[in-house]
């Protein structure tokens, strides 16, 4: 039996660690032999993912990334303390939906801090000297809306747009020290997100759209896990500056 | 907020026009009131009120009357 996505003796930090694709990841890495650092909000919900971690080695920080300026300090107690990182898998992020008349300036703003400064800041930081391994992986998860125009989704789809934008950027900064970057592009995927985003615009021409468009039904976590830990692993040794669509065959249809 | 402001402010909302609605209108008989305007009602609630509307909670709005209940 061979593993070609073994994570055995890799520091992975996992953000949005209590969110639905987080979570799945922050597990699933673990399963595959990674040392997971994972880093979310709210503690309770932390330590329940934690407490579902396999294995040895992991770590777990209550943090909040929205505090952006905070980051750098909190990047260096990580590798002070969890030694020098060899991937991160970015899963934290809010979609909001907000018509344009009502999204101003602030409201981009605070969908920029979730969904792509934030994002910036954790590669700038943990990526300085020692801090990060050569030929290390670093994963965000994307979205299609970073590709497809909808109503209400003008600050979240810019800001995967943007996200995609920069790890094609960050590739090249990186480049002397071999460090991979990549995105994950999903469409609609089975989380809690998902469910409340059901509950609360039952109505809406995108909620009909899942059923008739994403035919290969709704994406489940653990998929975009898995996606994520290949490209944390040495089998997509090549891979960088792209991006994995999965969305269930909505952009084909 | 006076109630002839909430009005006011769900008619925007809406992107109606002034005076067009009143407490007693129903929902059903507006043409702008469709999924994007329940939408914008959702975020307006949030901003303005702290209110978090349900699925459930903008199905039972039947007129105006229901929405200036929520509004607190």
């Amino acid at each position: 039996m061979i593993n070609p996505m073994d994570l055995s003796g890799k520091r992975i930090l996992v953000t949005g660690a209590t969110g639905g694709i987080g979570s799945e990841t922050a597990v699933q890495l673990s399963r595959l032999g990674a040392n997971v650092v994972i880093c979310g909000r709210n503690e309770k919900k932390l330590q329940g993912v934690f407490e579902c971690l396999e294995g040895e080695g992991h770590a777990r920080y209550v943090f909040d990334l929205n505090d952006i300026d905070s980051i750098e300090g909190f990047i260096k107690q990580i590798n002070d303390e969890q030694g020098v990182f060899n991937g991160v898998a970015f899963c934290a992020g809010i979609a909001p939906m907000r018509p344009l008349k009502m999204t101003k300036r602030k409201n981009m703003i605070e969908v920029m801090d979730a969904n792509l400064f934030s994002f910036i800041e954790i590669v700038r930081c943990i990526t300085k000297k020692n801090g990060f391994a050569d030929e290390g992986s670093i994963v965000a998860i994307s979205s299609t809306a970073s590709i497809q125009g909808k109503q209400s989704k003008v600050a979240y789809s810019a800001s995967k747009a943007a996200l995609d934008g920069a790890i094609r950027c960050l590739v090249c900064d990186l480049k002397k020290k071999k460090i991979r970057v990549n995105s994950i592009t999903p469409c609609w995927v089975n989380t809690k997100m998902y469910q409340g985003y059901i509950d609360r615009y039952p109505d809406t021409f995108e909620v009909q759209e899942i059923n008739e468009k994403q035919y290969m039904g709704v994406t489940e976590p653990i998929e975009v896990a898995n996606t994520a830990a290949f490209l944390l692993s040495d089998a997509a040794k090549t891979i960088t500056g792209t991006t994995v669509l999965i969305d269930g065959g909505m952009s084909q249809g | 907020m006076t109630e002839q402001e909430k009005i006011a402010l769900i008619e925007e909302t809406l992107d109606l026009d002034e005076g067009t609605l009143t407490a007693d209108t129903v929902l059903d008989d507006v043409d702008e009131y469709d999924s994007m305007a329940k939408l914008s009602l959702i975020v307006m609630m949030d901003d303005e009120f702290g209110v978090k509307l349900t699925g459930d909670v903008i199905k039972g709005f039947k007129t105006v009357g229901d929405i200036l209940a929520v509004m607190n």
